[in-house]
């Protein structure tokens, strides 16, 4: 049987918004979009140039891809907060965050700073806002959906744009 | 059955679609990122035990590092027949 409610949407809209804040502003400001962190990620970044996007969001999209970066901190982080029912379930998903990084050969702690800073804020989503943490992990579904399964070309140019006006444009 | 769930379960059919569409294999990578954040999630919410944690948790993280590799391989793939070509 499926419940449905008006809470639960919001709850869900508010955690895409936060998600997507936290993820793109940590990646953003660890310098995914200057560099390709590691080699499958050049591949994807100069694929989304090639259809029409931009090389910062590319590399940025590519970096996701490849290496468990803020994103997935968050969505792991959110996770570990439903799962284990507390701040806890956050840091074990930063710890593994931190192992997948290594594993994947990246020198970036994009992800571990990510999954530590989503442990915060579902923290406060969940014991001040009263909202549901589960909601937050769909909502950081949702936040990928919007980089990654709608189109690239038009996704990349947006973090791109952000990116240059935060002074981390692609170096070359 | 939570909204959440119902979220993360369209999410994952949409993702799976536009990956079969996709002609570019780089493209069908970055879709198979978004099933992979589709799919952790759900086996989270499904399974609210330290194990179910453990399960996503593995699945996603495994998921990038084989994703990396694809990508890499690829490249390598491509690079070896332009020369190959080039050389004669």
């Amino acid at each position: 049987m499926i419940t449905l409610t008006w809470e639960q949407a919001l709850e869900i809209a508010t955690g895409a918004v936060l998600a997507w804040l936290n993820f793109v502003v940590v990646d953003i400001l660890m310098g995914l979009p200057e560099a390709p962190g590691v080699k499958g990620a050049e591949a994807i970044g100069r694929s989304v140039e090639r259809r029409g996007g931009d090389i910062a969001g590319g590399y940025f999209m590519g970096n996701i891809v490849c290496s468990p970066d803020a994103s997935a901190g968050t969505l792991l982080a959110a996770a570990g907060y439903w799962c284990l029912g507390g701040p806890q379930g956050g840091l074990l998903a930063a710890l593994t965050v931190y192992v997948g990084n290594r594993l994947c050969a990246d020198p970036g702690y994009a992800g571990t700073i990510g999954a530590l800073a989503a442990t915060a804020l579902v923290t406060v989503y969940h014991r001040v806002l009263g909202f549901d943490p589960i909601n937050f992990v769909a909502g950081m579904v949702l936040a990928i959906t919007t980089i990654h399964g709608i189109d690239h070309p038009t996704a990349s140019r947006i973090i791109g744009d952000i990116a240059r006006r935060l002074g981390r444009g692609p170096r070359e | 059955m939570r909204l959440a769930e119902l979220v993360m379960l369209a999410v994952l059919v949409w993702a799976s679609l536009r990956l079969l569409a996709a002609r570019d294999v780089y493209a069908q990578l970055i879709y198979l990122n978004v099933v992979g954040f589709a799919l952790a999630g759900l086996i989270a919410a499904t399974w609210r035990t330290d194990m179910g944690l453990l399960a996503a948790l593995c699945a996603f993280i495994f998921s990038t590092l084989e994703s990396n590799a694809m990508a890499y391989t690829i490249r390598r793939v491509e690079e070896i027949r332009r020369e190959g070509g080039r050389g004669g």
